[in-house]
Formats: C-alpha cells, structure tokens, sequence
C-alpha cells in the first residue's frame, strides 16, 4: 500500500531509512533524474547517480532540520547535476514512525520545480516587461497627445473603424467644431455629415489601407459652416503593438488663404508680366516714333542750319551787322534743338535696348589727345588751364565703342570747361585701376562746384544745372544722362565728387575688355 | 565755260542749298528731282559730276549708278552718293557700287565744297 502510494504520486519521492540509505524510489523520481534502480536503492542518498546528490544545503535538511522537527516543508534547494543540469528543487520530508521503537523511515518528496520557476521568473520579467511598457506607453500617449496639441495644424486621431478618438485644439478652431461633436464620431458625420466628403473617402479608404500613408493629397470643399475651403491632407497609419489595434493620424492643413495668395500671386505675376511686356511695347514704340520724329525733324532742321551757314559765310552776298547777328542767332538756336534731338534719340534708343555698341580696339592717348583738342580753343579763351596726365608709361589700348566713347569724353570735357571760371584748371586723368582690368578717367575742375542735394539729379534727363559762366549755348540736359547710359553700356560706372564753390570730380571706370556682347 | 554739277536729289530744300553753295563756288549746277530724271539729263548733258542721292523715289541711287555704269558712253561719268542713312559700311558699299566718292547728309556746307572740289578742282574748263 505504501508502495502504491509512491507508485502513484506523480511527484518524485524517495523513501529512506534511518541511516539515509534508499528503501525505494518512485517511478517519477527516476524519470525526472535519470537514475536507474539498480544504482538507487540500497545506496546512501548522498552517493546517488556517482555522488551527484552530495548536495550540501540537502545534508543540512536530513541531518539537522529532520532530526530536530520530524518533517520540513518547501525547502528550495538549487543544484547542478551533472547528468541533467541545473535544477531546482522543492524538498519536503517527513520522518514515520512505523513501530513503536522500531527504526523510523524517511519519506522524502522532492518536486521538479525547475520549469516553474523559471516561468515564474519569466512572467515576472513579461510582467516588469508589461508594466514598463504600459508606462512607456503611457508616455508615448501624453507625449503624442502633448504633440497633438501642440502642432499648429488641425489634427485628427481615427481608430480604424474611422472615428475621432482625439482632435487637436488648431483642428476645433479652424473646422468650428465642439469636442462633444467630434469625439467618438465617425469622421464622415462631423459637423452635421458636412465632412461625408467623396475624395476624404476615398483617401481613407482606398489609398490608405493600401499604402498605410498619404502625402499632400489638395481635397476642396465646400462646408455649410465655414464655406469653401482647401485642404492639404497627410495621413499616416500607426500600428500601436502593445494593443494590437491600428490609429490613423490624419492632419489637415487649412490651405485656403494660402492658396487665394498664392493664385492671387500668380495672377499678379501675370498682369505684372502683361504690364512689362506692355510698357516694354510702349518703350519700343516710343523709341520708333522718336527714331522717326528724328529724322523727319532733321530734315527741316538741316535746311535751316544749311541756309544760315550760308548766309553766314555770305555766299549770297555781304550782310550788315545787324543781319549777321541775327542769323548767327538762328543758326545757334539750329545747333541747339539738332543736339537735343540727336541726344534724345541716343536716350530712347539706349532705353529701348536698340543702342548697340560698336566694339573696337581704342588706343585711349589718341582718343584724348583729340578730345582736348576740341576744347582747346574754347579753354584758350577763357585762359582755362587744360592739363592731361596719363599714368601708365605703356600704350593702353580699351575695347570700347569709339564713337560712344568720344561722346562720354566730349560731354565730360565740355561741362567741366563750360563749368569753370576764366583763369581756371581742369585736369584729365587716365590711370588703371582693379589690377589694371578697368581704366579710370577722371576730369578735375577749378569750378563752381556742386551742392550736395544737387548731385543726385545730375544724372537724371533735363536736369542742367545753371552755370554763372554763360559760355556760348547752354547744354540740352540730357548730356550726362547720356554719357552714364553710354558708360553702363560699356559695363563701367560714372561718379562725381564736388565741393561747392571749389570744384568737381567727374571720374568714369570701364573695363579694358568687353566681355559680353550687348544683348537685347 | 563752266565745270557742270548734276544734283540728283528729291528734297527741294537740299537740291537749292547745293545749288547756292556750288554756284558760289564758281560751278554750273543742273537739277533733277529723281532717279530716273537724273539719268535722262546724265545723257543730255554729260555733266563733269553727278551728285547722287541713293534714296529717292522712282529710281534710287543704287540702280542708276548701275545703268550709268554699265552703259559705255556715260560708264566714265564722275559720281558722287548722297545719302542720310550714315551706316558703317555704307561708304564701302557705295564704292563697291562704283560711286567715286560718298558725303553724308546734313552736308557740312563747308566741307560739301572740299569733297567736291576733290573730283573737279577747277570750276572753269579752260578754253
């Protein structure tokens, strides 16, 4: 009977007797130790499977708990076996008396708890696991709600059945709507189905259960409370592991104001790019008519200016002195409006991007000994000191329109001696400059100067100034409008410096070389 | 006798403006208003210079340079272009054309006399 007990219990038992020597052993005890019989029972339990059971905290137990108390309880004791590794190991015993004096027995039960344990640890861990992660999500969540709500877009969070587990404070303001009529709602029946949107639907349901995500996606509606409006759409799908369940994030930017801007712009752009292309039109027709108007004005013109010289020179015979005033008169007046005209078809046609430059080599010597000629007599007069200095000892030789150029220099010259007193200097400088890429030309005069709110007109159309030195025909003021336009066509740059009362710098830099064709 | 100028020229104002300044000068000047005029009276007259302006109506300077050019009793006949439309080049052309000389319009009423003067130094054949 005691026999059958032990055969039936399925935990592992061995029966002992006084002197700890193997009486019997279950079934279940030899499977779980891999022990054989014929090496158990007879032996001393310590001696057990090659001495593998001369387990310390087991001889403790047997020898001074058992002794002491007749049983202990739930003893876990922790061995590597040889034969079967690492185990652990719930001990119970108990002593039994079978006869009143007779020898006591041993009955020993010891369970497996390896497996147990280790599982309990696991799940203790999973359970640690869980917790963390709970947390962590927990986290995540007031994280990503924090972010909701603190992104500046409408956002909506949709469970994968569609509807509104959270919308952002941004998504309430701009779609005026309640949380009370958001929250828990199928995102189609907001505000009163008015966001049943087709192309919503199809996004939602078509593209994003394929791609998990959509990007930028323009969708244009009309809504009955805040009427039409244009979204830009972007969606994600979030598998949230832990739970197992899928979120959509779906974020909807109010495009509207930005895109009236924006074709507000482009439409803009458009009159703007009409309003160019029309006053370019205009410039070009001005620039015709002017370029016709010339020549049908210097027709006549030329007559006049031949007939007085003519007279003049007395080919037709000698005139008195009042006659020869008189037609000295007109033909000064000819002289005069023939510039104008000439300076003002040069002005329209620089504008209108028809005035083309001529590009030749210049040897710049020969160019301004032959400007200061043409000034000469007139500086001679007025015993006007004309002075040139030119820096480099070597030949310097510009690519430059020639004829544009005579016409800066001619202009320059000519201001600077009409602009200086009898017994005045102006001196002409030519130097290098920017390591010899550009030259410079400046004409530095003894004369009135310039005050200083006058200079910024100086090189704006008919804005002369008026000189105290009347020297024969006033200039048309469009001269140095001109000479800057001819200058910036050659890709240099005109300045001035003056001191009222003391005199004027005016100084020009043009490169040595015209890199770029002048292009229409 | 005097040397004689023909002034091809349809601006009235330019043709009398020559005319002043070449009678000055001492020359005989004869006038036609167009191209095709001034050929007739090249072959009536068979002037000692022609003074040609290469715009004009009916017949242009270009084409009656031609015609006097190709036809051998006038091809000998001095001429001088005319013209308002100064172009680089234009003078090159007009040579190429088989002018004798080129002067631009405004003509500089001192200078007109110079050019001229040039091809016919004397105004007076000698008898």
């Amino acid at each position: 009977m005691f026999e059958d007990i032990i055969e039936t219990a399925r935990e592992p038992l061995v029966v002992l007797d006084a002197d700890l020597r193997v009486l019997l052993a279950s079934r279940s005890f030899y499977e779980s130790f891999k022990v054989m019989p014929e090496e158990t029972v007879g032996n001393l339990i310590y001696d057990l499977g090659n001495r593998q059971w001369d387990i310390p905290s087991l001889r403790t137990l047997l020898e001074e708990m058992l002794p002491k108390n007749n049983k202990f309880h739930d003893y876990k004791v922790e061995h590597v076996f040889s034969s079967i590794g690492r185990k652990i190991m719930l001990l119970n015993a108990r002593r039994i008396i079978q006869a009143e004096s007779g020898p006591h027995l041993i009955l020993l039960a010891i369970e497996d708890v390896t497996e147990k344990v280790r599982l309990e640890s696991e799940l203790l861990e999973r359970t640690r696991d869980a917790k963390k992660a709970q947390f962590d999500a927990e986290a995540a969540t007031r994280a990503n709600e924090d972010i909701i709500e603190t992104v500046r877009e409408p956002l909506l969070v949709l469970d994968s059945d569609l509807r509104v587990l959270k919308a952002n404070r941004s998504f309430y303001d701009s779609f005026k709507v309640t949380p009370g009529e958001t929250i828990g709602n199928l995102i189609y029946d907001l505000g009163n189905r008015q966001w049943d949107i087709p192309r919503l639907r199809t996004l939602l349901e078509e593209i994003l259960p394929k791609d998990n995500k959509f990007d930028d996606y323009e969708v244009e509606h009309v809504f009955s409370s805040i009427g039409h409006k244009v979204m830009l759409l972007n969606a994600r799908r979030i598998t949230q592991e832990e739970i197992g369940s899928q979120l959509i994030l779906l974020a909807i930017e109010d495009v509207t104001e930005k895109m009236r801007l924006e074709r507000e712009l482009a439409e803009r752009t458009r009159d703007a790019k009409k309003a160019q292309f029309e006053a370019e039109s205009a410039t070009m027709a001005k620039s015709d008519f002017l370029a016709n108007m010339s020549h049908e004005l210097r027709t006549p013109l030329n007559s006049i200016i031949g007939f007085s010289e003519v007279l003049e020179d007395q080919l037709l015979g000698s005139l008195n002195e009042s006659q020869r005033e008189n037609v000295m008169y007109i033909l000064k007046a000819g002289r005069h409006l023939l510039s104008l005209i000439n300076d003002i078809l040069d002005l329209s046609k620089v504008e209108s991007g028809k005035m083309e430059l001529d590009v030749e080599s210049v040897p710049l010597r020969e160019l301004l000994d032959a400007s200061l000629v043409m000034q000469r007599e007139k500086a001679l007069r007025h015993g006007i000191q004309l002075d040139l200095k030119i820096e480099p000892d070597h030949p310097v030789v510009i690519e430059a329109d020639e004829r544009k150029l005579k016409q800066i220099l001619f202009n320059l010259l000519s201001n600077a001696v009409k602009f200086t007193p009898d017994g005045g200097q102006v001196q002409v400088l030519l130097r290098e400059i920017n390591g010899a890429q550009d030259i410079e030309i400046s004409m530095r005069d003894t004369g009135i100067g310039i005050k200083q709110e006058d200079l910024p007109k100086l090189f704006k159309e008919f804005s002369q100034l008026s000189s105290p030195y009347d020297k024969q025909f006033e200039g048309t003021g469009l001269g140095l409008a001109l000479t800057k336009k001819l200058v910036e066509l050659h890709g240099g740059r005109i300045w001035v410096e003056s001191v009222f009362g003391k005199g004027s710098l005016f100084a020009f830099a043009i490169p040595v070389k015209q890199g770029r064709k002048k292009d229409a | 006798m005097p040397r004689k100028i023909l002034v091809v020229e349809d601006n009235e104002q330019n043709r009398i403006l020559m005319r002043q300044i070449l009678k000055y000068h001492g020359y005989e000047v004869l006038e036609a208003a167009d191209g095709a005029a001034g050929l007739k009276m090249a072959r009536e007259h068979m002037p000692d210079l022609i003074l040609l302006d290469l715009q004009m109506p009916v017949m242009g300077g270009f084409a009656v340079i031609r015609e006097l050019r190709k036809t051998p009793e006038l091809s000998k006949l001095k001429v001088m272009a005319v013209t308002s439309f100064a172009m680089k080049g234009d003078r090159e052309k007009a040579l190429e054309a088989g002018f004798d000389d080129y002067v631009t319009k405004p003509i500089d009423t001192r200078k007109f006399v110079e050019l001229v003067k040039n091809i016919i130094p004397n105004p007076e054949v000698k008898p």
